[in-house]
């Protein structure tokens, strides 16, 4: 079935990072998986004893995959064996990913990521000293005549 | 269901690709089956606010 032959003239990726390959020819079962634990702390703090994918549930709960219930009758004609393609460029590739010039039976990826943001509260200050008070237009804040006629 | 195909010619001139990530596959070739699961996890208790404590555990 998977007889095809792929003809690829110029490759190039410049990064391949966390649990990504990049595979040139056939393969029968390509599987990958990447856990990532993504956290934006504001200040350089490191405890040194946090990130523990067993804290969250994220990264054990299952994931659900539709089931395959309609019987498929697959044929394919390969009337011209081959899959040409002149250059390819690719900047990164990431995170449990694949890039593959050959064919691959099946092929299963999985990636969890848990997001988490550390910001700083924002500095308590006075309400009396900061605030601005707004007068209505028509209002004088001081109570001196400001010269300009009002309109009636 | 009878799923018939016929290959015909297949040539691709210049393929450009800024990214492939998180449980992506680019592939020039052929598969009989492709599952891609990725799960991504941002609640709204996973942006903290106040002082620098280190990461409790919170779904």
């Amino acid at each position: 079935m998977l007889q095809r032959t792929s003809v690829v003239n110029k490759a190039k990726a410049v990064v391949l990072s966390f649990s990504s390959t990049f595979e040139i020819g056939d393969a029968s079962y390509f599987q990958a998986m990447s856990q990532a634990l993504a956290v934006q702390r504001q200040k350089k703090i490191f405890y040194g004893i946090e990130g523990s994918f067993n804290d969250y549930p994220i990264f054990s709960e299952p994931i659900p995959i539709p089931p395959i219930e309609e019987n498929i009758t697959f044929h394919a004609e390969n009337l011209k064996p081959i899959i040409k393609v002149n250059n390819i460029n690719i900047t990164g590739v990431s995170a449990a990913s694949l890039l593959q010039i050959g064919s691959c039976r099946h092929l299963y990826a999985e990636a969890r990521i848990k997001h988490i943001r550390q910001l700083d509260a924002p500095k308590a200050t006075p309400l009396e000293n900061n605030l601005i008070h707004l007068s209505a237009p028509n209002e004088n804040l001081f109570g001196a005549p400001t010269g300009i006629p009002e309109n009636k | 269901m009878n799923f018939q195909v016929y290959n015909r010619d297949l040539s691709v001139g210049d393929i450009s690709i800024i990214g492939v990530s998180s449980s992506s596959i680019c592939l020039i070739g052929d598969a009989q089956t492709i599952q891609l699961a990725s799960t991504f996890d941002t609640p709204a208790e996973s942006l903290i606010i106040g002082p620098f404590v280190p990461l409790v555990p919170k779904g």
